[in-house]
Formats: C-alpha cells, sequence, structure tokens
C-alpha cells in the first residue's frame, strides 16, 4: 500500500477558530503532533498533544526534523528468546497521527524519505507508520538567514506532495487538499472548512518563486558532477568536522541507521536499531580494518555529492530540503549553505 | 504515542552542555541539543548526542548485592543497607573514626557530594572525604588559590570565542572538551591567535599559528621561558603587576635563568619559536589561556599551575573579559564536588576544616561534633588502607582500579580492607572487589544539580523511573546515615541544595527554581544576586595575585636505556574516561573498539613497527599488549595511550608518583618501552 495517493488539488479555506475546534477534535480522536515551545529552554520541537493551547504557533521551524516519528532515533525491531527461529514477526507500534504545522521543507524530506524506504525493499517499521498519518503542513511566511528552499525547490509554498497545506491569510487560512488522506480528513470534519478564499493561489505561488534563491541548484549539481570543486574546500571541511554526527542526525533526509542486537536478561534478547551517520569512519570500515573512504575530506565530499547529485539523479529531487537545521549545529564552523555556495561559485 | 523532551544537563564533560532526553513510552529514545542553552547553542559532541544510550545497558546494576563466600548475591535493600550501617558503625567503634573513608564522586550530583561529606563528617565522624578531582585537577584548587585565592575557571566558556588570543596549553581542546573546542575554532575564524603547546599534534595544533610540541614533563621550564622573553624584552604589563601583583622580583630572578637557549634542549624546542610565542602572546589582548590535564598531572602539578598563572598575571590577562586563567574540568560535576566538600580540608564553599569558627559554624547547623583535623586525599587512603590504617572504605560512582595509576598496588590496598562498599550503575573492577555493591541510578533518572567548568549551577531533571531496583544515589546516602544514628531527612534535592545555599556563602543565592532555565555562576552570595560571570575583575579573591618563582623539575621518572620513550595518556573524543559509559554506547565503541599506541614514524620505523601492527609496551610497573598507530601526530620519542579500556587499562603501567601538595598521580609521564610482537 503506497503511504499517500495524490488527487486532483481542492481548495478550501478554514477561519483561525474553527482550526482550534478541528485541532481539538483531532486531539480527542487521534493522537495529534505539533510545535511545541519548551517551558524552561525555549526550543521548538514536533512533540504530541493532548490541547490545541500547547501548540506554539510562532516559530521559524523546529530544532529537530519531523523525521523521528516516522524513523525514530532508537526503535525496537523485534524481541527474541532463545537461539533458534525460522522467522520473526516484525514488531509495528504504529498509532493514527496527525501532524500540523510542518514546514514545506520537512514535508519534501518526508516525499523523499518515503521514495528512499519504498525502494529496493519495503521498510514497514517506516512505513507502516507513513501510512497512519496525516500531514497538515503550514507555509512559510518568509526565509530566515539560515534556509533556502526557493534554492532547492522545495518551498516555501507546495505545489503538490502535501495531504492538506494552510496558507495563512488575515483571519483565515487558504486550505488545499492533495492526498486521498488529506481528503478524508477533511470530509470528516467538512462542517469546520469554508469555500475557497478569493486567494489566488497560484499567484502567491508565482510570488514564492520570484523570491531570490540563494544559489542555483543546477550549477551546483554541475559543479559537483564534472568535479570542479577544488579539493581544498573538502580538506578544510575535513578537518573541521568533528564526526559527532549531529548534523546528519538533525537533517530531516538523513536515513542511516545501525542495527544492533543486545541480550536483555533474562532470557530474553532485543534487535533495536538507531541513527547512525556517515561521518563516523566505522560506518564504512570493513572488518581487516580497511575503509574504502580514507579520509575526512572523501568522507565530506561524498556527503555532498550523494544529498545533490545522487539523490537528483535518483528521485529527481535535491536531498537537501533547505531547512538549514545543520548550519547552526557544527562544532567546526561547517556552514552547509556557505559551502554550497562556494560550490556554486567553483566555475 | 507518549514522547517527551526532557531538557537535562549532559553527563560527560565539564562543559556542562544542556540537551533534551527523548523519552518515548517510559524508555530513553535519544538525545536532541538546544538551540538557546547558553554553553552548547544548538550543537552537541557525539557522546552527548549519544548519551542517552551510555544508561540503559543490559548489564545495569538492578539489585543491591552482599558478597557471601566470594559471590555476590542479590539482596533487598534493607538488609543491605542494615549491612551497611552495622559494618562501618562497627569500624568506627573499634578502630576509630578516622579508620572510615568515604569518597564522592565528580560523576554524581552536588545534593549527592554534599551528603557523601555530610555523611562522613556529622556521621562517620572523620574529614577522610574526597573524590576523584584527586585524579585531575586537584592542583587546579591547591595552585589556583595559591596564585588568586579561588581555584576555579576564572572567564565563561562562551568568552573563549572572543578572545584575541588563545593559549592552550595540555589542553586537547577539542576531543576532551568539543564545545570549547568549537569556541576555539570560532576565534580563529575570527581572527584570532593560537598558540597550542602540547607534545601531540592535536586538531587545535594544525590550525593554529604556533604549536609548541614541547616534551611531556617540561611545561615549567616552557613557561619560565615564554616569561624570560617577555620581561627581557619588556613586553609585560608593568601597571598591572605593579597595582594587582606581588612577588614579581621573585620570579623576575628564578626566570632570568631560562634563556631560550638555556631551555630549548630540556623542552625540545626551537629557541626561535619560543620567541615568537613568547611575543605573539604578551602582544595580543585580551589572552585567554586554557589548560587541562597537561599541565595538572605531574609530580610537579600544583606548581605547572601555578606557572600558568605567573604567565597570565604577568601580562594582564587576569580579570578581563576574554582572557583568564581557564582550567577546563573533565567531568561533568568536577567543579560542584569541589565545591560541595568533597575534599579532606574544606567544608562546602571552601571553607576550611582547621579554622575553628568555621567548625563552630558547621558544628552548630549539623548538631554534632566534628573533627577539626583535615582528613586523607583518596591518594593517601590508599596507601592508608595498605598499612591497615583505614579499614572501611565507600566509593561512590569511581573505579580507581581503572583509574588510579599503578593499578597493580591499588589493588593490593583495597584487598587489606575489612569492608568495602562500591555505590555504581555498572559493574566495574572496584565493584567487582566489593563487599557490598549499591546500585545507583543514573542522571536520568534522578534529579539534582551538576556545577559546570565554569561555575554554572544546572539542572538534571528525572527523565525516566530508576532502572531496576535502583535508587537514587542521595536517597541512598540518606538511608546509610539514618540507619547510623543521623537522620538525614530531605523531601527531595532542593531541600538538600537550600541547605547548600544556607552553609555556603558562594552558593548564598542559589536555588533549584532559579536554576531552571539556563543556571547560575557561582559567587552568587543572595537571592538576588545575578552570579559572577568572570572572577579576579578589578581585585583578586585573595587581594594581590601573587607570582611564584618556579624551577623546573623533571618528572618522577625519566627515559633511560631500558625504558627509552615517554609514556603519556589522556582521553579522545569518542570514548571517556574509563569508558563505562562510553563503550556501553553502540556507535562509540563501534569508532574505537580497541586499546592502541600513538607511536610516531620515526621511531615506528626504527622499531620495524607499522601501524595496526600488534606490539608490547612495558613500564617498571607492568605491560600491555596493544594495537600501534604509527602517524605524525605524537613527538619522537614519546608514546601516548587512551585510558579508556577496562580489558587493556592503560594505569597498569603509568607511574604512582604524586604530586607533593595536590597528591595527583603522575599519568602524563613516566618512562616506557615499546617493542614489536611477532
Amino acid at each position: 500500500m503506497p503511504v499517500t495517493s495524490k488527487i486532483e488539488i481542492k481548495n478550501a479555506s478554514i477561519t483561525k477558530d474553527s482550526l482550534s475546534r478541528l485541532l481539538k477534535k483531532i486531539c480527542k480522536e487521534r493522537i495529534l503532533i505539533a510545535p511545541v515551545r519548551n517551558d524552561d529552554l525555549d526550543d521548538v520541537n514536533f512533540l504530541p498533544v493532548t490541547n490545541p493551547a500547547q501548540i506554539c504557533c510562532d516559530y521559524d521551524n523546529t530544532t529537530t526534523s519531523p523525521k523521528e516519528f516516522f524513523f525514530p532515533q532508537y526503535e525496537c525491531m523485534f524481541t527474541f528468546s532463545g537461539t533458534s527461529h525460522e522467522s520473526i514477526e516484525a514488531g509495528d507500534d504504529s498509532e493514527e497521527i496527525v501532524l500540523f504545522g510542518l514546514r514545506a521543507c520537512d514535508v519534501k524530506a518526508i516525499e523523499l524519505l518515503d521514495k528512499f524506504y519504498e525502494r529496493n525493499f519495503e521498510d514497514n517499521y517506516y512505513l507502516s507508520k507513513r501510512q497512519k498519518s496525516v500531514i497538515i503542513s503550514v507555509a512559510c511566511p518568509d526565509l530566515n538567514d539560515q534556509c533556502f528552499c526557493t534554492a532547492t525547490e522545495t518551498g516555501p509554498l507546495l505545489q503538490d506532495g502535501f495531504d492538506i497545506q494552510l496558507l495563512s491569510s488575515v483571519n483565515a487560512y487558504a486550505v488545499q487538499i492533495g492526498s486521498e488522506k488529506g481528503l478524508q480528513l477533511f470530509e470528516q470534519y467538512q462542517y469546520l472548512f469554508g469555500p475557497p478564499l478569493e486567494l489566488d493561489i497560484n499567484k502567491l505561488l508565482a510570488q514564492a518563486k520570484k523570491q531570490k534563491a540563494k544559489f542555483n541548484l543546477q550549477k551546483v549539481y554541475e559543479n559537483l558532477k564534472q568535479q570542479n570543486v577544488d579539493e581544498d574546500l573538502w580538506e578544510d571541511i575535513g578537518a573541521r568536522c568533528q564526526s559527532c554526527g549531529l548534523c546528519l542526525f538533525l537533517c530531516p533526509t538523513c536515513s542511516c541507521y545501525s542495527v544492533k542486537d543486545q541480550k536483555t536478561p533474562p532470557g530474553e534478547n532485543r534487535r533495536s536499531r538507531q541513527w547512525d551517520a556517515c561521518y563516523f569512519s566505522s560506518i564504512t570500515r570493513m572488518a581487516g580494518g580497511n575503509n574504502p573512504i580514507r579520509t575526512n575530506a572523501e568522507m565530506i565530499k561524498r556527503k555532498y555529492q550523494h544529498k545533490l547529485v545522487q539523490q537528483i539523479d535518483e528521485f529527481g529531487t535535491s536531498g537537501c530540503v533547505g531547512c538549514g537545521r545543520c548550519n547552526l549545529a557544527c562544532v567546526g564552523n561547517v556552514n552547509w549553505l556557505d559551502n554550497i555556495i562556494k560550490i556554486e561559485r567553483a566555475t | 504515542m507518549n514522547l517527551q523532551y526532557i531538557p537535562t544537563t549532559c553527563p560527560y564533560c565539564g562543559a556542562g552542555c544542556g540537551f533534551y532526553l527523548k523519552v518515548k513510552d517510559g524508555e530513553l529514545a535519544g538525545v536532541a541539543p538546544s538551540k538557546t542553552h547558553p554553553v552548547s547553542q544548538g550543537r552537541l559532541c557525539v557522546k552527548g548526542a549519544t548519551a542517552w544510550e551510555s544508561v540503559i545497558g543490559a548489564d545495569r546494576i538492578k539489585e543491591p548485592l552482599i558478597k557471601k563466600n566470594g559471590k555476590f548475591t542479590k539482596a533487598g535493600w534493607d538488609e543491605t543497607l542494615d549491612l551497611v550501617a552495622e559494618k562501618f558503625s562497627k569500624i568506627k567503634e573499634n578502630y576509630g573514626p578516622d579508620s572510615l573513608g568515604v569518597w564522592g564522586s565528580a560523576r554524581c550530583t552536588n545534593e549527592l557530594n554534599y551528603l557523601a561529606q555530610k555523611l562522613a563528617r556529622a556521621v562517620f565522624g572523620t574529614n577522610n572525604v574526597d573524590h576523584c578531582a584527586r585524579t585531575c585537577h586537584s592542583p587546579t584548587v591547591a595552585g589556583l588559590v595559591r596564585s588568586f585565592g579561588s581555584g576555579a575557571m576564572t572567564n565563561s566558556i562562551d568568552e573563549v570565542k572572543d578572545a584575541a588570543c588563545i593559549f592552550a596549553i595540555g589542553s586537547n581542546t577539542p576531543e576532551a572538551h568539543p564545545l570549547i573546542g568549537w569556541r576555539v575554532r570560532t576565534a580563529k575564524d575570527k581572527g584570532a591567535k593560537l598558540i597550542v603547546c602540547d607534545p601531540r599534534k592535536i586538531d587545535t595544533a594544525k590550525y593554529a599559528d604556533i604549536h609548541i610540541q614541547h616534551y611531556p614533563g617540561t611545561d615549567i621550564a616552557l613557561l619560565n621561558c615564554l616569561m624570560n622573553v617577555i620581561i627581557s624584552e619588556g613586553l609585560e604589563d608593568k601597571q598591572y603587576i605593579k597595582t594587582r601583583t606581588e612577588g614579581f622580583e621573585e620570579l623576575k630572578k628564578v626566570v632570568a635563568k631560562y634563556t631560550p637557549k638555556y631551555t630549548a634542549p630540556i623542552v625540545g624546542v626551537d629557541a626561535d619559536l619560543m620567541v615568537k610565542a613568547a611575543r605573539l602572546y604578551a602582544k595580543t589582548k585580551p589572552a585567554s589561556t586554557l589548560y587541562t590535564l597537561g599541565i595538572t598531572e605531574h609530580t610537579v602539578g600544583t606548581e605547572n599551575v601555578m606557572s600558568v598563572a605567573n604567565l597570565a598575571m604577568l601580562t594582564g590577562n587576569v580579570g578581563v573579559e576574554s582572557g583568564g586563567v581557564n582550567p577546563l574540568r573533565g567531568q561533568n560535576n568536577v567543579q560542584g564536588a569541589c565545591d560541595m566538600a568533597a575534599l579532606p580540608n574544606f567544608y562546602v564553599g571552601y571553607q576550611k576544616v582547621d579554622n575553628p569558627a568555621i567548625q563552630e559554624k558547621f558544628e552548630k547547623a549539623w548538631a554534632v561534633k566534628l573533627s577539626p583535623k583535615p582528613g586523607l586525599t583518596t591518594t593517601d587512603q590508599v596507601i592508608q588502607a595498605k598499612e591497615g590504617k583505614i579499614k572501611g572504605l565507600y566509593i561512590i560512582g569511581e573505579d580507581p582500579l581503572t583509574s588510579d595509576p599503578n593499578i597493580t598496588e591499588v589493588r593490593e590496598s583495597l584487598e587489606k580492607l575489612e569492608f568495602l562498599v562500591v555505590h555504581e550503575i555498572y559493574m566495574s573492577p572496584t565493584a567487582e572487589m566489593a563487599d557490598v555493591v549499591l546500585p545507583g541510578a543514573s542522571f536520568a533518572e534522578k534529579t539534582g544539580s551538576f556545577t559546570n567548568s565554569e561555575r554554572r549551577i544546572q539542572l538534571i531533571n528525572k527523565a525516566i523511573e530508576p532502572i531496576g531496583n535502583s535508587r537514587p544515589d542521595w536517597q541512598i546516602v540518606c538511608d546509610v546515615a539514618t540507619r547510623m544514628g543521623y537522620p538525614f531527612k530531605y523531601p527531595g534535592t532542593a531541600e538538600v541544595m537550600d541547605e547548600i545555599a544556607s552553609l555556603a556563602p558562594i552558593y548564598g543565592g542559589i536555588s533549584h527554581d532559579r536554576c531552571r532555565k539556563v543556571g547560575l555562576q557561582w559567587p552568587c552570595l543572595d537571592k538576588n544576586h545575578p552570579g559572577t560571570k568572570y572572577l579576579h575583575k578589578g581585585k583578586f579573591t585573595r587581594g594581590l595575585g601573587k607570582f611564584h618563582g618556579i624551577e623546573h623539575r623533571p618528572p618522577a621518572e625519566v627515559p633511560d636505556d631500558e625504558y627509552p620513550f615517554i609514556l603519556s595518556t589522556g582521553r579522545m573524543r569518542f570514548h571517556y574516561n574509563v569508558g563505562t559509559m562510553s563503550r556501553r554506547t553502540h556507535l562509540l565503541d563501534r569508532e574505537f573498539p580497541f586499546m592502541f599506541v600513538e607511536v610516531s614514524e620515526n621511531d615506528g620505523q626504527k622499531l620495524g613497527i607499522r601501524d595496526m601492527d600488534d606490539c608490547q609496551v612495558s613500564t617498571r610497573r607492568g605491560q600491555l599488549k596493544v594495537k600501534a598507530r604509527v602517524s605524525d601526530r605524537v613527538k619522537e620519542g614519546v608514546m601516548w595511550m587512551p585510558f579508556h579500556y577496562v580489558e587493556a587499562p592503560a594505569n597498569l603501567l603509568t607511574n604512582d608518583a604524586f604530586c607533593p601538595i595536590a597528591r595527583t598521580g603522575e599519568y602524563k609521564a613516566c618512562a616506557a618501552r615499546l617493542e614489536k610482537v611477532s
């Protein structure tokens, strides 16, 4: 079963009051995940809420990415006891969830993860959670100084790939429904929605596109593919990288994981998986100690190639969605955006 | 689905990053950074980013254990606590209070450490209380108190990024304190000058303006030489020396001998490079000095610290923003454990035990007679255990059988004890020797506070229930005290902190409520005090800063024909101390799963040893078979080993020679031999 089926976009509207009522209803019937500001520290992150009053509306984007609701940092795959088995059923703890407040970049990131986890073999740990989810995204009012979705063509408004997209207007949101799952949710609560606003979405899209892209993705792609980038750049980033993996843990499209078996006495064993990162040398190191990625510079170069060439070749969309989370996560002051601009200017 | 983000403080190094523990359906499920935390600012190191996994190993100690006929058997809490109280009471009765000792822990909270020292002083009746700062930064406390009057990092972590010059000596900042390493990188990116003094070509050395690769154990000679150049060229801050310090003439007299030409062969560094470094340092202000255990873990550790202080005062860099002398504390709460007086000579807040007025104050507060006699350090407790004078030890969250120098000797000492209680989260070689093992709850399972390197008191919050039948350590200490006839009654850790605030003037304004968001930096004298960003502004804590003229002395053991190398030990990015937590973290242990020794290319070639060859490292105390890592990282004639591997403990080799003032072991330099194993 595909995680989502696109439909021809349907337009509607919802007032801010009705949206609040909608979210209250959803809270009662399903699990609602929305941006929440922490009381002690000020970070905004996606968390389950039981009351729409907990939702934070004043945020650029969240500190962590919403990928963790489909691909958790740590997940038990199954448990077993004894030493011999013909087969073990995969665990499935997925629940009906509605994610509210995602930005366009994160929706695009999930779309890319969908493609990744459906290719070659179907990863049911991921797909089962995706199938039971509906996403209500909210278009960004503006770019901040670290994000760059207009360059990666992943926002701030989406043309497709969303379940339900909200666009803020004066006292209401323009609503677009773009998938079967979105339509089902819309139909269930149709009485809360109004007719389409007199808001020319095509005009908004055109305006969004006009926002200055911080780089030309095609040029970046070509320079990387044709190896036009001076090796010094990779050497410099490689020397700065401290292999903490945090930028990749924050990245909404990074999908590497490591599997671990652990004895959990008495008598039970657990297979789990957790986020992994290609900035650890042990991810490519072979049993004898040889490593095909010999230097930090090669490791870094491969990451840029993967996100900005390979994934474009394979999926037709950029592996970087321009959310900017990694830019301010580095103890070596590696700024992904600055480096992409350097790559763009290599020729 | 019940996913929560619980804000807390990282349990690893002394930087004190803030992060969220992810808790899913009651179990730890990850870590998320915090963009607003003053130390971490959206960043974390690899240990912080994986810290959630460190405490949920399947082999956590889940029940109290009592050794019967040489084997541990699970026991109930009542039975175990009764036994502990009875045994300690009996030893006290038979041999006197000073036959007992308590080891607090730099890994545990302020509240635990306060209660542990109160247990020793008010219940056991002895000042024999200390903790693992003895193996790291005790020379800092001893040295900086002598020079400045206060033994803590003078400035704040975030000030480092705005320094014009950074002078880092004996500090592998990016690996041991990655979030302070970030500030060094940021300062450099902003145009600061960077001088790194380290026997190894560590990451900061690679991008430094000057890297001085001196021999381990020659820091005083090097620092004296830099001061010699500064004074002979008239680059010292004369006004500052005149108005803020004393003892300059004594210093001047001693360093006169340490000309670059005289010093070069001692330190193994080109004379011109030292001249260049001295000029760059003296002319670029403010200069922030960073140091860690490369300075302290020597028989001259305290004097090393005072020499660092000399250099900073000579150039007027103490008491200024983005300057200062900044010992980077190695453990999450080593600053706090010192503040809380898990030290044999102080009450909480550095109030001396042999000061009668202070003694009276604490006797009144605790309603008990107290001993005026300073107690024994952990080093001396071990030595006296061997001599049969220490009979019972209560060790909290420490593994001296992996972390102390010359562990063969330590084992012999601990074997002599009548009763050993170890309070741990996982079994360790020391816990294996115990008569009773008490299962403590980890940082994720309790509340309390840690004080980071910049004196910032920050909270940890309970994210999950204690694993198995483990209990928060502060409660265990309360139970032992109560069963020994002195009830410790606290509703929670916040009330313990209230008692601390009432007794320690530097913590006077601290409460859990005030520390909830981003903590407070001591001195914080009252409830309205905003805390203190940097120390010694306008005036040193002791009045005038004091210069000390200090002569170079070589390490206790120097290379000879039989043991021709200098062996040094230390920490690396992917592991932490004795590995209890990092070795149980999948991604960390996968990255560096085995012990090794770093050797220079020239030495490797001479001995026919190639990278990844099996080899044997020997000292007068033992030998280890390990892999050789041959590179240009370490200086010729020097070898370096991490100490994170319990199966191949570097401290089997290190020298149990101690700083006579601070009693810290000489982990950083001993004589060793390297051989290829075929």
